[in-house]
C-alpha cells in the first residue's frame, strides 16, 4: 500500500512538473529582420533605374514648398537623410531633423512625428529613408518659415501619426558621428535650417551671467531664449539659444566662461528668429576665459 | 476506516442493553481531530423533539422512553448515525461516539478554486475569506463563499482584515496589511480541512479574532485523515490545470504521524489574457507523541506561486477590446509575455508544542519563522515613452478631445489590431540606446519585499467544570520587511540610470544622493531600499459559560505594536528624511466583547454579540510615502470599531435558518493612496500620494439564509444580504508629493489640511445586496447536482476624495472658480453606481466506491448565462478639479473616466480525485 501511493504520487509529480514560460526576456531574434528587409529592398530600388522609385534629395524636397500650402508627394519619392536632432535630453519634442550629409551638411528638414523619446529609435546620427508618397510638405505653424514633412493639416501639416510612423521612416543599420558644419554668428542663414553646426569662440551675454541665469527661467511655460555674442572683434553679431522647459538641463547654469558648441539651427515658435537649439548641454564645451 | 465503525455500533449496542434508566448521555467527537461537536442534531424516532450536543459535544437526553427505539445522529457535512437503543429504567452513557466525515460532502470543499484566485490582487478589492468559509456549516455563509465570492461581495461590506486567520493557534494576517496572503499556501486544500470557524465577535479558542471573526486551521499530522489521494482538475478561471496529491499516515505504532502534500497549478492564461499562473505548493507535516500528556508537531508549507496580473480598464477600452481583455501583456518569443508578473516565495516553519496537563488544563506553544520573499514586476520608462496600449494619448477619446476624427479613427484600428505591450518596440530601444553606449530607456524590474517574521504564542485552555472554560493567550511577534526595487531584465540594452526624470534639477532628480546618476544592472537594487520593523506583543483572556437555557461569553485584549521605519537611501527629493530611522511609532490596542446564545427551546435561539475594539493602522496606512521618506501620517491614530448584532436561529429537522442584524461603526480610521493628478491647487499636475484620516465609516443591515430539506433528496436554499455601507463623516485629507514649493506644496512637499466631504458616500465594498436561490438534489446513488440563481445589486464606484475637497472649486489663487456652477458641480460628484445583475451556478458530481478506494468526480459552471458585469470600479482620481472634471466628462468619450474591473463569463472547474 505505502509502496503503491509513493509510486503514484511520484508519477503524478513527473506528470504535473510542466513548464510555464513566463520569465523568457531573450532578445527577440527577429528584432529587425523586417525593416532591414525594407531597407535593402529601398535601396535595390534605388539602384536599380528601370525601378519606380526614385530618390530626392532634402533640398530637392525643401524646394517643392510653397509658402502657405501643404504639398502632397504623389509619387513614389525616397528621402535619405542622417537624424541630426535628439530629444535625449528633453530639448525637442516630436519632431526630428534629417540632414543630408554625416559632415558638414548642406541641408536639413524637419519631420514631424506624433512620437516622444525619438531618441531611442531614430537617433543621433541614424541613417534613415523616409517614403514620402502620401506625405506633405508644408510649415506647422502658418509662416514659422521651417518647411516640414508631415500629414495633411488644412493647409499646414502636422505630426504622422504614431501608427504610421512604421511604414514612412525605415532606419538602416548605419549610425554615423555627424560632423557638424563650422560657421561663423554672422553666416548662420535660413539655409542652415535643420543642420548640425558648429562654433566657436563664443560667450552668453555679460548680464545674463552676472544675473546667474540658467538655461530657462522658471517662469516660461515652453522655451528660454539666452543671447550668444561672438568674442571675435571682427564679429560683434549675436545668436540666440533656445531651451525647453522641458530639457533635463534647464535648471542648469549657464556656462560663464568662452565656449564652442554644436546644435541645430531652427526658428523661434512664430519664425521671427533664427536660434540655436543644443541637442545635449554637453555639446556645450568651454574652451577658456571670457572675452569681456 | 468503515471497520472502526462497526465495532464501535457493536459496542453501542452492547452498551445499550446494560439495563438504565430514562436519561440519555453521550459526547459526540469528530473521529479524526477528536474535537467536541456542537450543534449535533440528535433524535429519537419516536419523538419530534431534536436535542443538540453543546459547544463541548456533550448531549443529554431526558424524555419518557417506554420502548425500544432509533437514535439518531446528524451533522451537516458528517456521516449520519443510527443505534437502536434497548428500552431500560435507568441512565444510559453512551460514552464517546465518533462521526466521520461525509467523504462525499467533504469532496465540496476541496475541489473549490476560490481561494486560489486572490482576484484583484493589487487593489482593496482583494478580499478572499470567502475562501474561509467554504467549510462553514452555515447556509449563509456557505453561499457567500460559493456563490458570491466572484461577485467580489464583502461579508457586511467590511474588508479581509477583520477576519483573523489562524494556523495552529498562530495568526497568518499580515502585519503590513493586516489581509492574509493566501498564496502562501494555495493548492493544499487536503490537508488545511481540519478549520475551526468563529464568526464575527463569537469566542474563538486560539484568537480575540476581528469584527469578521476567526478561523483557525488546524495541521496536525495525527489528525489529518490516513490514506492517499490524489487529484486533477482543469479549468478556464485562474489557472488551466492542478494536480494535488496528499498522504498521510494518521498515528503510527512508534507514535509517529506524517502528512505530506504537493500540487502544481499551472496555465498560459485564465479568463483574462496573459494571466499565467504558475505555482508549486508543498507541505510536510510530522507529528511525534512523547507520551499522553506531550506532543510535538512540526509543520512547513512552501508554496512558490508566479501570477500574470490583469488590469482594470476604462470603458473605452472594454469595449474595443472585450471584458478578457489585459493591457499588462505583449507577444515576445511567440508567448504571450507579462510584464507584470506576482511572485510569492513565503516559506513557512512552524513547531506546535500540545501538552495536555491534567484533564482541566491543557497548554499550546507555537513558535513560526516565516521568511522569503514578494515581488510584483512592472515595467520602468525613465528614458522611454509610457509602454502602455492604453496610455491616454493613444486612445481614440485623446484624439476625439479636438475632433480630430481620422486620428481617432486611425488609433482604434490601431489599439484593436494591437494593442498590447510592443516588446519588440522596447527591446529595440535599448538596443539602439546600447548600441550608442546610452543607457536604457525601459527596463523591468520587480518592487520587492523581503519579510522575515517571527512568531511565538502559548495558548492556556482551561476547563474548569462543564459550565466554565477559560482560555488564555499570549504573543510576540517581529516582523521585519525589507522593501527595494530590483532590475529583472535589462531588455535588450546595458544598463539603467537609476534617476527620477520627473523631478527638476539633477540634485532632486536623484533616487540616492549617496550614489548620484549610478548605472544598474540585472540584481541590483535602485528606487528606493528601506526597512519597515513591527513589534507586537498582545494578550488575550476569555471566559465561556455554557448552561441549559444560556451559554455565554466575555473576552478582552490588549496589544501594544511598534513601527519603524529605517531608510538606506538618501532621496534627492527628500535629503533630510529620508535616510536612516524614522520616529518608533507606537500604539496600545485593546479590545473587549462579550455575547450569548439563549436557547427557547431546543430548536429556536437567540444569538447576540457586541464588542469594542481598538486598531493600530496597518503599516501600510502609516508611513505617508515609504519609498521615498520617513513621514508618518499627521494626526495618525488608532481606529476604533464598534460592532453588534443579533440573531434569530431555527434548527429544526425541516428547516434550518439564520436572520442577522447587525451595526458596525468604525471611526479614525486612516488611509494612503497613490495617484497621478491634474488640477492640483489650480493647475498644478503631480504624483501625489493622499493622506485620509479621522475617517468614520458605518456598516448595518441584514443577513439570512434558509435550508428546507423538503425530500430526503431534495433541499431547498435560499440567501440575503441587504446593507448600507457608507462613509459617515467628512474625513481629514492633505497630500503629500515630491513636488516641493510648487503649487499647493511647500518645501516639505506638503500640502495644506482639507476636509473632504465624504459623508454619506458609499463604501466601494462589492454589491450591498446580494440574494441567492437555489436547490441541491442528492441521489441515494452517490450523485448529486445543484443550480443557484444570485442577484446583486446596489453596487457602487470607489470615489476619490481629493474632488471632493475644496481643491475641487478653488483656482491657483485659493478662491473658487469664476465659472463654478454649482449643480452642475454636484452632477459631477455624483456616485456612479454600477447595474444589477444576475447569475446562475450549476455543481454536480459522482462518487464511486470500488472496495477501499473512492473516486470522485465533481464539476461546477459559473455564470451560465454568460452575464456582463462590473464587479468593482474606482475613479482615477486624476481630474481633481472642477474644470478637469468638467472637461473630462464633457467628452462623449472621457480621457480619465472611471476604471472598472469585469466578472467572468461562463467558466468551468472539473476535479477528478481518486482516495485510497
Amino acid at each position: 500500500m505505502k509502496t503503491q501511493s509513493v509510486l503514484i504520487i511520484s508519477v503524478f509529480f513527473i506528470f504535473i512538473s510542466s513548464c510555464i514560460e513566463d520569465g523568457d526576456f531573450k532578445v527577440p531574434e527577429n528584432l529587425h529582420i523586417a525593416e532591414t528587409t525594407e531597407v535593402q529592398k529601398i535601396e535595390e530600388a534605388l539602384n536599380n533605374t528601370d525601378s519606380s522609385l526614385d530618390s530626392i534629395s532634402i533640398k530637392g524636397l525643401k524646394n517643392l514648398f510653397v509658402r502657405g500650402r501643404a504639398i502632397e508627394i504623389t509619387t513614389d519619392l525616397v528621402v535619405v537623410g542622417y537624424v541630426a536632432s535628439s530629444d535625449k535630453s528633453g530639448n525637442f519634442f516630436k519632431e526630428i531633423f534629417i540632414q543630408d550629409k554625416v559632415a558638414n551638411a548642406q541641408f536639413g528638414i524637419k519631420i514631424a512625428l506624433d512620437l516622444t523619446n525619438t531618441h531611442n529609435k531614430y537617433n543621433l546620427g541614424r541613417k534613415v529613408y523616409v517614403k514620402l508618397k502620401g506625405l506633405f510638405v508644408g510649415e506647422t505653424r502658418f509662416g514659422d518659415g521651417i518647411i516640414t514633412l508631415g500629414a495633411k493639416n488644412d493647409n499646414l501639416v502636422k505630426a504622422v501619426s504614431l501608427t504610421e510612423i512604421d511604414a514612412v521612416i525605415f532606419r538602416s543599420t548605419e549610425t554615423k558621428q555627424l560632423v557638424p558644419r563650422k560657421i561663423t554668428l554672422s553666416e548662420i542663414g535660413s539655409s542652415n535650417i535643420g543642420t548640425l553646426i558648429k562654433i566657436e569662440n563664443v560667450q552668453f551675454l555679460k548680464e545674463l551671467i552676472d544675473e546667474d541665469l540658467s538655461f530657462t527661467d522658471a517662469k516660461e511655460r515652453f522655451d528660454t531664449e539666452r543671447v550668444i555674442r561672438s568674442c571675435l572683434e571682427t564679429e560683434l553679431d549675436s545668436v540666440i539659444l533656445e531651451t525647453s522647459s522641458f530639457a533635463d538641463f534647464k535648471f542648469a547654469p549657464l556656462p560663464k566662461n568662452r565656449f564652442l558648441m554644436q546644435a541645430i539651427v531652427t526658428k523661434t515658435f512664430n519664425g521671427s528668429d533664427l536660434v540655436l537649439v543644443l541637442n545635449a548641454k554637453n555639446d556645450i564645451v568651454e574652451t577658456g576665459n571670457r572675452c569681456d | 476506516m468503515k471497520k472502526t465503525i462497526l465495532i464501535i455500533v457493536v459496542f453501542l449496542v452492547c452498551f445499550g442493553t446494560i439495563n438504565s434508566q430514562n436519561t440519555l448521555t453521550g459526547i459526540i467527537i469528530d473521529a479524526h481531530s477528536k474535537i467536541g461537536l456542537e450543534n449535533v442534531v440528535i433524535r429519537i424516532n419516536s419523538s419530534d423533539t431534536t436535542y443538540f450536543t453543546d459547544i463541548n459535544g456533550v448531549f443529554s437526553i431526558k424524555e419518557n422512553i417506554k420502548d425500544d427505539f432509533i437514535l439518531s445522529i446528524s451533522l451537516q457535512g458528517y456521516e449520519s448515525q443510527k443505534y437502536p437503543i434497548e428500552y431500560t429504567n435507568e441512565m444510559i452513557d453512551l460514552g464517546e461516539i465518533l462521526l466521520y466525515k461525509d467523504i462525499f460532502l467533504e469532496e465540496d470543499i476541496s475541489v473549490i478554486t476560490l481561494t486560489d484566485d486572490e482576484l484583484h490582487t493589487d487593489t482593496d478589492a482583494a478580499d478572499n475569506i470567502a475562501g474561509l468559509l467554504q467549510a462553514s456549516r452555515d447556509v449563509f455563509l456557505r453561499t457567500v463563499a460559493f456563490e458570491f465570492s466572484a461577485s467580489f461581495f464583502k461579508i457586511r461590506g467590511l474588508d479581509a482584515s477583520n477576519s483573523k486567520l489562524l494556523i495552529n493557534g498562530i495568526e497568518m494576517n499580515r502585519v503590513f496589511d493586516g489581509r492574509a496572503q493566501w498564496s502562501n499556501w494555495g493548492g493544499l486544500n487536503d490537508v488545511l480541512r481540519n478549520q475551526e470557524f468563529s464568526t464575527s465577535l463569537s469566542a474563538s479558542n486560539y484568537t480575540f479574532g476581528g469584527i469578521l471573526g476567526a478561523t483557525n486551521i488546524n495541521t496536525r499530522a495525527s489528525e489529518q485523515r490516513a490514506g492517499t489521494r490524489v487529484s486533477y482538475a482543469s479549468s478556464n478561471r485562474s489557472y488551466v490545470h492542478r494536480a494535488m496529491g496528499t498522504y498521510s499516515t494518521g498515528m503510527l505504532k512508534n507514535n509517529w504521524a506524517f502528512t505530506f502534500s504537493g500540487s502544481r497549478r499551472a496555465g498560459i492564461e485564465g479568463f483574462n489574457e496573459g494571466t499565467s499562473y504558475n505555482a508549486y505548493s508543498l507541505f510536510a507535516s510530522v507529528e511525534k507523541k512523547i507520551n499522553d500528556a506531550h506532543s510535538f508537531n512540526f509543520t512547513s508549507i512552501f508554496a512558490p506561486n508566479r501570477r500574470g496580473k490583469s488590469s482594470a480598464n476604462t470603458q473605452e477600452v472594454f469595449d474595443l477590446k472585450g471584458i478578457s481583455y489585459n493591457e499588462y501583456w505583449g507577444y515576445l518569443n511567440g508567448n504571450k509575455t507579462n510584464s507584470r508578473i506576482k511572485e510569492v516565495v513565503e516559506p513557512i516553519f512552524m513547531l506546535n508544542h500540545y501538552w495536555d496537563i491534567n484533564t482541566k488544563f491543557n497548554l499550546q506553544t507555537n513558535i513560526s519563522y516565516q521568511l522569503g520573499k514578494i515581488g510584483n514586476s512592472r515595467l520602468d520608462f525613465n528614458g522611454g515613452a509610457n509602454p502602455s496600449a492604453t496610455y491616454w494619448q493613444l486612445l481614440p477619446s485623446f484624439f476625439l478631445i479636438n475632433n480630430n476624427f481620422e486620428d481617432a479613427y486611425k488609433s482604434q484600428q490601431h489599439f484593436e489590431t494591437n494593442g498590447q505591450l510592443d516588446w519588440l518596440r522596447i527591446f529595440d530601444a535599448n538596443s539602439t540606446n546600447a548600441s550608442l553606449g546610452l543607457e536604457n530607456s525601459y527596463v523591468l524590474y520587480e518592487d520587492r519585499t523581503d519579510d522575515t517574521l517571527i512568531h511565538a504564542n502559548t495558548i492556556l485552555t482551561a476547563t474548569i467544570n462543564e459550565h466554565v472554560r477559560v482560555n488564555g493567550k499570549l504573543t510576540y511577534r517581529n516582523f521585519n520587511s525589507n522593501a527595494f526595487a530590483e532590475v529583472i531584465d535589462l531588455l535588450g540594452g546595458n544598463a539603467y540610470l537609476d534617476i527620477n526624470n520627473f523631478a527638476d534639477t539633477e540634485k532632486q532628480q536623484q533616487n540616492n544622493l549617496l550614489t548620484p546618476n549610478r548605472l544598474v544592472g540585472v540584481g541590483d537594487k535602485f528606487r528606493y531600499h528601506y526597512n519597515l520593523k513591527s513589534t507586537i506583543a498582545n494578550g488575550f483572556v476569555q471566559g465561556q459559560f455554557t448552561y441549559n437555557k444560556i451559554d455565554f461569553y466575555t473576552a478582552a485584549s490588549l496589544a501594544t505594536i511598534s513601527y519603524q521605519r529605517e531608510g538606506f537611501y538618501k532621496n534627492g527629493r527628500f535629503e533630510n528624511n529620508s535616510l536612516g530611522k524614522s520616529d518608533r511609532v507606537n500604539f496600545v490596542n485593546y479590545g473587549l466583547k462579550s455575547g450569548f446564545t439563549y436557547k427557547i427551546t431546543g430548536r429556536h435561539f437567540i444569538d447576540f454579540n457586541t464588542g469594542f475594539l481598538t486598531k493600530a493602522p496597518t503599516l501600510r496606512n502609516t508611513f505617508s510615502n515609504a519609498r521615498e521618506n520617513n513621514a508618518v501620517v499627521d494626526g495618525i491614530e488608532n481606529e476604533k470599531q464598534f460592532s453588534a448584532d443579533v440573531s434569530y436561529i431555527l434548527r429544526s429537522p425541516k428547516i434550518t435558518s439564520r436572520l442577522t442584524s447587525y451595526y458596525t461603526g468604525i471611526q479614525d480610521a486612516t488611509e494612503v493612496s497613490f495617484f497621478f493628478a491634474d488640477g492640483i491647487g489650480g493647475d498644478t499636475t503631480a504624483f501625489v500620494q493622499e493622506n485620509l484620516s479621522n475617517i468614520e465609516k458605518r456598516h448595518f443591515g441584514l443577513e439570512f439564509g434558509i435550508e428546507i430539506q423538503i425530500m430526503p433528496t431534495l433541499k431547498l436554499k435560499g440567501a440575503a444580504s441587504v446593507g448600507q455601507f457608507t462613509y459617515n463623516n467628512n474625513p481629514n485629507l492633505y497630500l503629500t508629493s515630491d513636488e516641493v514649493n510648487e503649487g499647493v506644496f511647500n518645501a516639505e512637499g506638503r500640502s495644506k489640511n482639507y476636509i473632504t466631504n465624504l459623508k454619506n458616500y458609499k463604501l466601494a465594498s462589492g454589491p450591498q445586496n446580494a440574494f441567492s436561490v437555489g436547490f441541491e438534489y442528492r441521489d441515494p446513488n452517490y450523485w448529486w447536482f445543484g443550480a443557484t440563481s444570485n442577484f446583486f445589486s446596489n453596487i457602487y464606484v470607489d470615489v476619490s476624495p481629493l474632488p471632493r475637497s475644496a481643491n475641487f472649486y478653488e483656482d491657483s489663487d485659493g478662491l473658487p472658480f469664476f465659472n463654478l456652477d454649482t449643480a452642475l458641480a454636484n452632477k459631477l460628484l455624483a456616485q456612479e453606481k454600477f447595474d444589477s445583475y444576475m447569475t446562475v451556478n450549476l455543481v454536480g458530481g459522482k462518487s464511486w466506491k470500488l472496495q477501499d478506494t473512492y473516486i470522485s468526480v465533481f464539476a461546477s459552471v459559473n455564470n451560465l448565462l454568460n452575464t456582463i458585469y462590473r464587479t468593482g470600479g474606482f475613479e482615477q482620481g486624476r481630474n481633481a478639479n472642477y474644470t478637469q472634471l468638467k472637461e473630462d466628462t464633457s467628452l462623449e468619450i472621457p480621457v480619465f473616466g472611471n476604471k472598472y474591473w469585469y466578472g467572468r463569463g461562463t467558466t468551468y472547474f472539473l476535479n477528478i480525485s481518486y482516495s485510497f
